[in-house]
């Protein structure tokens, strides 16, 4: 036991920081200013995302025969931990959850012309799994596929689709059994929708902090070529997909970067009687506090990715991972707007903002991550049944 | 960056482990702590044939020359049993900081007799009055041989060791010495009683004769290196405790019905363990940091004073989630769950509780941004 970076994973952190205040350029953080563009899909955005791929950093830890460098699960996440503290806005759904799972299963096809572009940085993949009738109970979902020939037919509507306005793609879980004697998870196919297809549309959803999407899919025609994995045996890829995400989720590079600008805030602003604001006792408590549980989270993403490495993730410690992380990214964007005080509720286009309104923001999004990927219940309830083995209730 | 423990090191725990646990029927423990016995011997014995009490010693003190990390995992055994035994006074505050001193015949005299089993021994490290152990009150001063004058309290196993490692203040260097137990002239030794049953003491010394090991940097490093190692160890012995205390309750609620159901099926019963599991992990992750960087002689980083603020947290919250959802069983002192409970108090304060820990981790970052280095 060692737990401390290697001088070479030290040195790859430090180059990815240093590359990356490079991709975080002024037209970057401009074009970000753009409520379009908050979570990315701007020219710029595209741009960076090109270079990016050009340059080989994407996939950093995928398998090499899948097109990646392979240099483990482990320098991936620094890699992705050092980009969102640079405030990127990572498509990591895409990079580090669908692309791997494509690269895993997909055709020889999809390989070519899907994941080849993923590592380009040339596309953007949304998620599809919920409906308006089916959330946490997953399975339910009525989002049919019927064959038609070398095609299916897809119909349905699906919410939640992040990205999916400027998505090329939405990896889509649509029922293709009907069976009433099956069990309703064992006949769900997992279909990569291309977005250009005619039936394929989307309307927004604006949440409290982003814009989100309902999207339709009416006769939708798309061929065999883009099922993914066998029929009816979509459920282990979404299992697959969803473990990799509650990861992604809880990365702590984001509120690594804006903690480092809250403490350097609240050592440079000075209280009405002229003191650093960071020597008020309550203030610099709670940034401890903060950092603490912060150090908590890193310590537990960085074992889940060595526990990658090696193979053999365990079922209740990600989802502690999860629920730990997502809790406390709640918390530590409350306390870090607390600090601020009131000024911390300015918006980004507001006179006298503090940090470009930053928390104001993200205080406003946070809430969304203690139920999605797999809400915090199921998640408890996961650690109850595979790390603690009490009985299960009947559902 | 890894975090797996070698074969060795598994199989030191797993013997530990095993032994304490088999010595921990509740029956035995009950006739034990009736007999007014202050610690388990019998346990410690076990544990000194089974050469595990001195697997962390190097070899040519007849241990197995195993590092820290290996201790830890000791500790951690001890706290799923919550036995009485010295193994954290006498060999992770004492023995392990006290080899970088083996070249003084007094330290080596005494290491041989804790590495044989022969003799236990124990470090003072708060005074009544003050908890940090690095501004002691107590003076020691030259008069031919050294002396001290002042107070040490809630030294563990201090009657049964034939000495105790305690730290002064001389003129204006830190003073590192050993003390014996001895009924020696100007020292008095008064009896505590601790809420976890160990054996405890005060020492009141005023002129008493004591050994110098070292003074100013060289006791500096010693009293370092002794803090960090006994945070750790409190830290690993919590993970042990939290464990158990969680995997009792979940065995519990898994078998009580109540209804017609177990209770552990109820959701608001299964989450508030899997809270603790949680509470398990974070604990666990943090001590394996700070014992981490202690095994590389990192000592009083950021990672110590983190892993003991969830260490006091864990402790309270664990302790008190696993006795509700017992119900009146969890307090019953003929069930096993209070012997863990009483250790979890013990845990969560000894060496400073959360809020001191954050208070110093608060006084850093402060510094640190205001230096403009965050």
């Amino acid at each position: 036991m060692k737990i401390a970076y290697t001088p070479e994973q030290q040195a790859l952190k430090e180059k990815v920081a240093a590359y990356m205040r490079e991709i975080v350029s002024a037209d970057l953080l401009a074009e970000k200013q753009d409520p379009r563009y908050f979570e990315g899909g701007g020219p710029v955005f595209r741009e960076k995302m090109l270079k990016m791929g050009r340059e080989g950093w994407l996939g950093l830890g995928w398998p090499k025969e899948l097109g990646g460098q392979g240099i483990g699960p482990l320098e991936q996440h620094i890699f992705t931990e050092e980009v969102m503290a640079a405030g990127f806005p990572y498509p990591f759904l895409t990079v580090d959850t669908i692309g791997p799972m494509l690269a895993q299963h997909g055709s020889p096809f999809i390989q070519e012309t899907v994941v080849k572009r993923i590592l380009k940085g040339e596309l953007i993949i949304a998620v599809g799994y919920s409906e308006p009738g089916a959330g946490t109970d997953l399975a339910s979902l009525k989002t049919r596929a019927e064959r038609d020939g070398d095609d299916w037919i897809i119909n349905g509507q699906k919410v939640w689709t992040s990205l999916g306005h400027f998505a090329d793609y939405v990896w889509l879980a649509a029922r293709t059994n009907h069976d009433p004697a099956i069990k309703k998870h064992k006949g769900i196919t997992i279909f990569l929708v291309p977005t250009s297809l005619p039936g394929f549309s989307c309307t927004p959803i604006h949440t409290l902090g982003m814009r989100t999407n309902a999207t339709y899919y009416q006769d939708i025609r798309v061929p065999d070529q883009y099922r993914i994995g066998e029929i009816d045996g979509g459920w282990k890829l979404i299992t697959g997909q969803l473990n990799r995400e509650r990861l992604s989720i809880v990365n702590p590079g984001m509120v690594i970067g804006l903690f480092g600008q809250v403490c350097e805030w609240c050592a440079s602003t000075r209280d009405r009687n002229g003191r650093p604001l960071i020597s008020t006792p309550w203030v610099k408590e709670s940034l401890a506090r903060t950092a603490t549980e912060l150090e908590t989270l890193k310590l537990l993403i960085w074992k889940q990715a060595w526990a990658m490495q090696n193979g053999n993730p365990d079922m209740a410690d990600s989802s502690a991972a999860k629920v730990y992380g997502s809790e406390f990214f709640v918390e530590a964007y409350r306390r870090m707007i607390e600090v601020m005080g009131q000024a911390g509720t300015l918006t980004r286009d507001s006179a006298g903002a503090l940090l470009q309104g930053k928390l104001e923001h993200r205080y406003r999004v946070a809430s969304v991550l203690t139920f999605g990927g797999g809400t915090n219940e199921i998640q408890r309830d996961i650690i109850a049944a595979a790390g603690l083995w009490l009985p299960r209730a009947a559902r | 960056m890894d975090f797996s423990y070698t074969e060795e090191q598994r199989e030191l725990q797993q013997l530990a482990s095993q032994i304490l646990t088999d010595m921990a029927q509740p029956a035995r423990l009950k006739a034990l702590e009736a007999s007014g016995e202050p610690y388990d011997r019998e346990a410690w014995q076990q544990l000194v044939v089974s050469g595990i009490h001195n697997a962390a010693l190097p070899e040519e003190l007849g241990g197995s020359g195993m590092d820290f990390l290996a201790a830890t995992l000791v500790c951690e055994a001890i706290g799923q049993s919550a036995t009485r035994v010295p193994y954290i006074p006498c060999i992770i505050s004492t023995a392990l900081p006290l080899l970088a001193h083996r070249d003084d015949p007094v330290v080596a005299a005494l290491l041989a007799d804790i590495a044989s089993g022969k003799a236990l021994a124990t470090c003072a490290l708060i005074e009544p009055g003050n908890e940090d152990p690095f501004s002691p009150s107590m003076r020691a001063y030259r008069n031919e041989s050294w002396h001290l004058s002042g107070a040490k309290h809630c030294i563990p196993y201090a009657e049964q060791a034939s000495h105790i490692l305690l730290f002064a203040r001389a003129g204006n260097e830190l003073w590192a010495g050993l003390a014996s137990t001895g009924n020696a002239p100007g020292s008095l030794l008064l009896a505590q009683q601790a809420t976890t049953g160990e054996p405890q003491c005060r020492l009141n010394v005023e002129g008493g004769v004591a050994h110098c090991i070292a003074t100013g940097a060289a006791a500096e490093t010693l009293l370092q290196a002794v803090v960090a190692m006994t945070t750790v160890a409190y830290c690993s012995m919590a993970v042990g405790v939290a464990q158990r205390m969680t995997r009792i309750a979940a065995e519990y609620t898994s078998q009580r019905q109540q209804f017609g159901v177990p209770v552990a099926t109820f959701q608001a019963v299964a989450h508030r363990l899997a809270d603790c599991y949680i509470d398990t992990e974070c604990l666990r992750i943090n001590t394996q940091k700070a014992a981490s960087d202690v095994n590389d002689g990192l000592y009083g980083s950021d990672a110590m004073a983190m892993a003991k603020v969830w260490c006091g947290d864990v402790m309270h919250r664990v302790s008190q989630a696993t006795q509700h959802v017992h119900g009146g069983t969890g307090i019953d002192r003929d069930y096993h769950l209070f012997r863990f409970c009483l250790w979890a108090k013990f845990l969560e304060l000894a060496l400073g509780g959360s809020r001191v820990h954050l208070a110093q981790l608060a006084d850093r970052l402060e510094a640190r941004y205001l230096a403009g280095c965050g």
